[in-house]
């Protein structure tokens, strides 16, 4: 699964630090997920998209792998 | 997503000065004074034991009062409890990816554990290999923290 959270960052201009006291996780969790390295669970995926008022998909997407 | 039995964050520098202090102490009485010159001599409660290592003779007890050198105990007492604390204490932010990575570094713990004990039982015998064991028993728990503390500093880059 890929995911657009840095290019929404970016929009929105704010760190990952920022984001990640916004919907409260660690930087990490923020970091992980835009490396690819961490797939979040369905209520972080929903918060995450609450945020940058989007629906789900379009910030989280399928890959041909998954 | 919370992980069970984990204590407040305010812990865990309690956790670094115990396991660290103890540690430093044990090391500097091994290293600069001879065996068995620190000694802190005190009555305690045995279920089973005796005083073979000191003046007090090998005759076992049980469930009785027995005069020995407690002092590696409370080395080990105070390594494990400050180990306990900083391996079970909340990181400031605990959410769902601070628990993925505490659950997989308790894994590789364990795995790295027992290829450790593996190796000892393979390579080492007599004396020597009770002497390594009784180090050996603390590997998991710094096997842990260290794997913890690595990976959190490596996913903050």
């Amino acid at each position: 699964m890929k995911n657009t959270i840095k290019i929404e960052r970016a929009v929105k201009d704010i760190t990952q630090e920022d984001l990640a006291n916004i919907i409260s996780v660690s930087r990490q969790t923020i970091n992980a997920m835009e490396k690819n390295k961490y797939v979040p669970s369905t209520v972080l995926a929903l918060k995450i998209a609450r945020y940058f008022g989007k629906p789900v998909e379009e910030i989280f997407i399928l890959e041909e792998t998954d | 997503m919370e992980t069970k039995f984990l204590l407040s964050n305010k812990f865990k520098p309690v956790g670094w000065l115990l396991f660290i202090g103890s540690a430093l102490v044990w090391a500097y009485s091994v290293l600069f004074y001879p065996a068995d010159t620190v000694q802190l001599r005190t009555k305690v409660f045995v279920i089973y034991g005796n005083d073979a290592f000191g003046k007090g003779g090998s005759e076992s007890k049980y469930f009785s009062f027995l005069e020995t050198d407690i002092f590696p105990t409370m080395i080990a007492l105070l390594f494990i409890l400050g180990g306990l604390l900083l391996a079970f204490s909340k990181e400031k932010t605990e959410d769902e990816f601070i628990a993925k990575l505490r659950l997989q570094s308790f894994q590789w713990a364990f795995l790295c554990n027992y290829v450790v004990l593996f190796l000892l039982f393979f390579f080492m015998y007599g004396f020597e290999f009770l002497f390594v064991l009784q180090y050996y028993m603390f590997v998991m728990l710094i096997l842990f923290i260290c794997r913890f503390h690595y990976l959190l500093y490596k996913n903050k880059n």
